[in-house]
């Protein structure tokens, strides 16, 4: 019994969680798959935005995930406020000196191949630091010109970002979060849903993920697949395409997670779910030779209407595809948040807002820019 | 120290985004136009394209150890290098773009060298800036004295060394992230913006090459040989081809109209579409430059020299569509 609990002080007035049910142990559960992806996968999947307050949520997680990682990965922590020298690398000034030779110190990108990359405060993170790491996600190698050397060195990481923003505004930069394959939110996860002991329960253990790491190179290709996922990206909206490229390596390492041939429609359903359904920006409208119309309503979002069942086509194969597609689209409108709608409104709002607000806002010359 | 050779997207082998392909070529194809700019939101292609350039441009003949990458003298040796594509990266400093003393050799010999920078591997090159909106001033400021008078002036740390620094800049960016100055953006001969594919069909297709490609790095380049080895001899021909292309006075006329009607400042957006425009003729084929050749690249060459106008809030490419629309009315 603290002593806080015997004086019987009133703590800070925090919002009432939801009690601990079906609904957040589905939260904890994803986040924990999530985690195990990443672990099988870490460069290819570019790694993960965490919404959450420092915690024990966001601890949990953290520890399920340097847990499920091989022994010896290399995991770096990024503070806000690095510096440009410490992130690719530098010459070290007393060994050169003592040497009498050019003597490198590698940066933390460098030192993280192999691992992860935990950016605290990713909210705050500046467009330098946020470029820097978008660089080395993309091309897996870390390249630093400066003091006198150019090296390339690999850096093939995924990069963790722990975003602490309390308004809906504060976000990471998309910049960032585009490269990152899952977005989870665990803001509202009750203590309760928070497993004391996150490894024991965790979706994979050590030793499974180290044979399906081994088994990813296997993997044939999957070209219907990579179809329903761009389409089902396409049909929710989210822009570009590094998400359906994310979507599909994710379906990969589930199929090498649950040691499958190959990826099929359950991977397929998954990624939708994880990767896709975060970045939604509009519900999947219902094809228009819907055999029932439903009616679009905003929270929560119904599922479209079933369209691969009732469909009678000739080609065997056109239907089977058609049916892939929709179970994808299913599987992610199933997971779309409820308050997209709000989420988008506040979103847009937000767009027109400075991106590094708080760092005591520079102001560039009116004549700056393009007409 | 020297740079691991990666393996690039093939430029062969990129969907859709012509435009940006067709400025590319052209820079390619007549360096003196100036650079293009590549802009457009994440995930669209930008720096895989710029990149995958690099692959596709023939050789070059320089003099053995030539620092700067020189033309051999009459009679003397030589040998055959790729064309030089050096990126700029993020967090370069300027000692490392300029050049400066020799570091290694000064603790260990005590001997005052110069070691050359990026620009001078850059020399009959491309410059490549990722995010260049992003770059800081100071080396923006360098960088618009070298493109001027393609010379690279060294004075530091005890240092005067000169050399020859003429390379096209290309630079990619996203406009979200911040602006470039007005200065910075015209020299740069030609702009570009991308966008994701709207066909469905496309965007499956670019899904479906990048998985390939990343599965099976070699098999998938063994694939696409044929077709870059195509695109680059297409290039070497226009590169031939150029200097007999003839611009009559009609041409140069409409380019000098569509200018004055977009108010464009300076001559440099006529003299950058005159150019562009021959290159693309010669690209085509064709033994002259034609109107239609210079409304076809007027975009790209005009969008990022106009002027704001604070009453008319239409986007710059919409501006120059307009008024080639009033000019071809009018004609």
């Amino acid at each position: 019994m603290s002593p806080r609990d015997e004086l019987a002080l009133p703590g800070p007035a925090a919002p009432d969680p939801p009690p601990a049910g079906p609904d957040t142990d589905a939260i904890w559960s994803d986040a924990a798959l999530a985690a195990a992806l990443l672990a099988v996968d870490p460069a290819g999947l570019g790694g993960a935005c965490l919404r959450a307050r420092p915690g024990p949520a966001r601890d949990a997680w953290l520890t399920l995930f340097r847990g499920l990682l091989p022994a010896d990965a290399p995991v770096r922590r990024a503070p806000a406020s690095l510096s440009e020298d410490r992130l690719l690398g530098g010459l070290d000034l007393a060994a050169t000196l003592s040497a009498h030779r050019p003597v490198w110190s590698p940066g933390l990108l460098a030192e993280a191949d192999g691992g992860a990359v935990i950016l605290p405060m990713a909210e705050r993170a500046s467009a330098g630091l946020v470029a820097q790491l978008g660089a080395a996600l993309d091309t897996g190698e870390a390249r630093a010109e400066r003091d006198g050397a150019g090296r390339v060195d690999p850096a093939r990481f995924a990069c963790i970002a722990l975003d602490e923003g309390a308004e809906p505004d504060e976000a990471a930069a998309p910049a960032l979060t585009d490269r990152l394959a899952f977005s989870l939110d665990l803001s509202a996860l009750p203590r309760a849903a928070v497993p004391e002991e996150p490894l024991t329960d965790a979706p994979a253990t050590v030793a499974e993920i180290e044979e399906a790491r081994a088994r990813l190179a296997d993997l044939p290709a999957c070209d219907e697949l990579a179809e329903a996922l761009t389409r089902a990206a396409e049909a929710l909206g989210v822009a570009g395409l590094r998400a359906p490229l994310l979507a599909l390596r994710c379906a990969r390492a589930a199929a090498a997670l649950l040691g499958a041939e190959a990826p099929g429609e359950i991977e397929a359903g998954l990624a939708a779910r994880l990767v896709l359904a975060p970045r939604a920006t509009q519900l999947p409208q219902p094809p228009p030779d819907a055999a029932e119309v439903e009616p679009d309503d905003p929270p929560p979002p119904s599922e479209p209407p079933q369209d691969g069942d009732a469909a009678e086509t000739e080609e065997p194969e056109r239907n089977r595809d058609a049916q892939l597609e929709d179970r994808v689209l299913e599987a992610a409108a199933a997971a779309l948040p409820p308050d997209l709608l709000t989420r988008l409104a506040v979103a847009a709002a937000a767009r027109t807002q400075v991106q590094h607000a708080g760092a005591g806002a520079e102001r560039k010359a009116p004549t700056r820019g393009r007409p | 120290m020297t740079l691991a050779a990666r393996i690039e997207f093939p430029f062969a082998a990129i969907v859709g985004q012509l435009e940006m392909k067709q400025a590319l070529r052209i820079a390619a194809v007549d360096p003196t136009v100036g650079g293009v700019l590549v802009f457009g939101d994440r995930g669209t292609g930008k720096s895989t394209a710029v990149r995958a350039l690099a692959a596709l441009l023939p050789p070059i003949i320089v003099a053995p150890g030539s620092p700067w990458n020189l033309p051999p003298e009459a009679d003397a040796p030589s040998e055959t290098v790729p064309t030089p594509v050096v990126d700029l990266p993020l967090g370069a400093t300027e000692d490392r773009v300029v050049g400066a003393l020799d570091l290694e050799r000064a603790l260990t010999q005590g001997e005052k060298a110069f070691e050359p920078g990026l620009l001078a591997r850059a020399n009959r090159g491309f410059l490549y800036i990722d995010e260049v909106n992003l770059l800081e001033d100071h080396l923006v400021d360098l960088l618009l004295d070298v493109a001027a008078s393609g010379e690279n002036l060294v004075e530091r740390e005890g240092l005067s060394v000169r050399h020859p620094a003429r390379f096209v800049i290309v630079g990619s960016g996203n406009p979200e992230e911040g602006e470039l100055r007005p200065q910075l953006l015209d020299r740069f001969g030609l702009s570009v913006e991308v966008g994701s594919p709207k066909n469905v069909a496309q965007r499956v297709e670019v899904i479906k090459r990048r998985d390939a490609f990343e599965r099976d790095r070699h098999a998938f380049m063994a694939a696409w040989d044929d077709a870059q080895t195509a695109e680059r001899e297409a290039i070497v021909a226009a590169r031939a081809r150029l200097p007999d292309v003839e611009t009559p006075d009609a041409t140069l006329a409409c380019a000098a109209e569509l200018c004055l009607a977009l108010g464009a400042d300076g001559l440099r957006g006529e003299l950058t579409l005159i150019r562009a425009a021959r290159a693309l003729a010669a690209l085509e084929g064709a033994s002259q430059t034609e109107a239609r050749h210079v409304r076809a690249i007027a975009p790209s060459a005009l969008r990022h020299r106009l002027r704001r106008d604070p009453l008319d809030d239409t986007g710059s490419t919409a501006r120059v569509e307009r008024a080639l629309a009033e000019a071809e009315a009018t004609a």
